[in-house]
């Protein structure tokens, strides 16, 4: 310790030292280890050509997941007022998986063969597996919204009532395939070999999962408000998971950080910098949470909270997703990723 | 009657149509009449090709004299387009990198040992890089249509037909060798390892036209018998820093890979020619991920429940 506080001179490029993996102060030039040999600092690894489909879809289909959940929870937990939290969750959901399917065709070299991610099951690919769970997930979302149009077409035709109660359970069981769609995208980056996705191989599932459900509790409690009478009730418990979740999900930003270390670079000081910092920890962790610190809860300012959390969410997605193809550029991260 | 009317380009001998794309998704008889040499292989290389043992490449790299043969000879055979021809700055290196349309790459690495402030002679290290066909493939595993397959030439081939484009192959891939190309077919692409020449007894393209054998193709068991015999001699005379990369479960084939089907004698540490030194196969973070996504989300599924819940 007492030989690092040494080399490194002060306190500040310590710090730098434990964020950056190493420390760039110039008077202790001299005395850095000359950087780890590389080609001519060519990139190691290819990165993918994703466009902004992709992150776009890791924020509509993660919304969706959460979304599903909260209609899930408030239809079997909730209470009579809950009623339009129920109907907009199940409402986003499927809009979320029809909005996310062109964006993943689109994004295909070969568009017209997208079926074949259905060609075969394969445990071992997180897109073959997500595949899977995104068809599942689609007919669930499909199904709870079938019991909502059938319970407004009950009063009309009562036969059909006598459909909603198993319906309605049978979508219960949705929330396992939502929950798989919500994190599936974080394992997806993390199994490969991007050193900013892979690096965080045990928290980029829980991150893009807790994203994904405080997105789904933000849009759902903003629909909620906007189809139904005004429930205070409502409003307060909704916010309160809303600030759980993103309680949790600040946590695993922090832990994230000390994994990762040097490899969190590109959120620090690369291009995509700037919108992590603003908008993912900012406007979706930081803000939201100091404004229920400060006791601006309740009616106009919970609304305020969830769309400052959509705006994280959808902030972490592209800068996570971008700052990893810089990542893959770096030939150092890499090469200090597979150090033996 | 010339050749090209004996045999269009684009009909069979047996008077089958080719399909668009790569000539070896047809029945290729191994000793069809396109076959000029019947198992030329064994002439050129020393070895037959037979099917249901895995064949691979030693690249030594100290036999290498950087002329680029093989780069040329993959092309060709492939019917790959020059591309970005350009001077890069980068030593004789204008290639910079493997792509869709590039699958052998020749490196250059210039060194200039400093000792006591003086420059010492300076050495030059060649490396003709290409895909790695590892006993456990990144890329196929990762592959979510089944495009990518394992032959019964041990190799790691995509299927041009079957492949959509997804581009999820190429971050999963260590060594940073698959690529798609946006611009052209819209798939993913890299070396066969010569599917097609292997299928019709002949030795892989690259192989044969490398002037000083620092390409050897064979059986597996072969190569890696005559590898450790070249580290050893090398070490013999002095070279200490001479070691082979992509053994079994050791450099360049840690963390799950287990092994290189096409391997290389380097003479540096791997980074110096841009390979990791401890790959990691990217398949084994699919369970940590996900157990620890499922224990979060019970959590936050728990934590919204009892929010819901509350008497406020």
């Amino acid at each position: 310790m007492k030989e690092a506080l040494e080399r490194t001179g002060n306190r500040a490029s310590l710090t730098a030292e434990y964020t950056l993996g190493h420390a760039p102060s110039l008077q202790h030039r001299d005395r850095e280890p000359p950087p780890d040999p590389s080609y001519f600092g060519l990139p190691a690894i290819k990165k993918p050509d994703w466009t902004w489909f992709v992150p776009a879809y890791f924020f509509v289909g993660g919304t969706a997941s959460g979304a599903y959940i909260t209609a899930a929870l408030a239809d079997i937990l909730g209470r009579r007022t809950d009623r339009p939290y129920v109907a907009a969750g199940r409402f986003i959901a499927l809009l979320g998986v029809l909005a996310s399917l062109p964006l993943l065709v689109a994004d295909l070299g070969r568009p017209e063969r997208f079926l074949n991610m259905l060609r075969v099951f394969k445990p071992r690919s997180m897109m073959s597996t997500g595949s899977w769970a995104l068809t599942a997930f689609g007919g669930f979302a499909g199904l709870a919204v079938g019991v909502e149009l059938l319970r407004a077409l009950g009063n009309r035709w009562p036969v059909l009532r006598a459909l909603v109660w198993p319906l309605r359970v049978l979508s219960w069981f949705g929330v396992l395939p939502a929950m798989y769609v919500g994190s599936y995208t974080g394992v997806l980056l993390s199994a490969t070999n991007v050193p900013l996705w892979a690096g965080n191989r045990f928290l980029m599932g829980p991150l893009f999962f807790s994203s994904a459900m405080s997105c789904g509790l933000a849009a759902t409690s903003l629909v909620a408000r906007l189809i139904g009478p005004r429930s205070p009730s409502g409003e307060r418990r909704f916010a309160l998971a809303e600030q759980r979740v993103l309680t949790t999900e600040l946590a695993i930003t922090a832990a994230s950080a000390l994994t990762l270390r040097g490899l969190a670079r590109p959120l620090l000081i690369g291009r995509w910098s700037r919108l992590y910092q603003l908008g993912s920890l900012g406007a979706g962790l930081l803000v939201p949470l100091l404004l229920e610190r400060l006791g601006r809860r309740g009616g106009f300012w919970s609304a305020v909270s969830s769309v400052l959390a959509l705006i994280g969410g959808a902030s972490t997605r592209f800068a996570v997703t971008e700052a990893g193809k810089e990542s893959a550029d770096d030939p150092h991260a890499y090469f200090s990723y597979t150090r033996p | 009657m010339t050749a090209h009317e004996a045999f269009p380009r684009d009909q069979h001998p047996s008077g089958e149509q080719y399909t668009a794309g790569y000539p070896f998704y047809d029945s290729f008889e191994p000793a069809s009449p396109h076959t000029l040499i019947d198992r030329e292989s064994e002439l050129t290389s020393g070895f037959r090709v037979d099917p249901g043992q895995p064949y691979g490449f030693f690249t030594d790299t100290t036999l290498c004299i950087g002329c680029k043969a093989c780069e040329v000879a993959c092309k060709q055979w492939n019917s790959l387009p020059a591309d970005n021809v350009d001077f890069l700055g980068t030593s004789y290196d204008n290639t910079r990198s493997l792509g869709a349309t590039t699958w052998r790459h020749v490196k250059f690495v210039e060194q200039t040992p400093v000792a006591d402030g003086e420059n010492g002679d300076p050495r030059w290290l060649f490396l003709s890089d290409i895909c790695k066909h590892c006993e456990n493939a990144g890329c196929l595993e990762a592959c979510p249509t089944g495009a990518i397959t394992r032959t019964e030439f041990g190799t790691v081939v995509i299927q041009q037909d079957i492949c959509n484009g997804c581009q999820y192959c190429v971050p999963a891939c260590p060594y940073g060798v698959i690529t798609s190309d946006k611009e052209g077919g819209g798939t993913a692409h890299k070396c066969t390892l010569c599917y097609d020449r292997l299928k019709g007894g002949l030795e892989p393209a690259c192989a044969k036209a490398c002037p000083t054998d620092s390409i050897q193709f064979g059986p597996l068991e072969e190569l890696r018998a005559r590898a450790q015999t070249r580290v050893e001699a090398l070490r013999q005379r002095g070279f200490s820093e001479a070691r082979l990369y992509g053994d079994p479960d050791g450099l360049g084939a840690t963390h799950g890979v287990q092994s290189l089907h096409s391997f290389f004698l380097l003479m540096d540490q791997p980074n110096v020619y841009g390979l990791p030194s401890a790959p990691k196969l990217p398949s084994r973070n699919i369970v940590p991920g996900l157990v620890a996504s499922f224990a979060t989300g019970a959590f936050l599924v728990g934590a919204t429940a009892l929010a819901l819940l509350g008497r406020k």
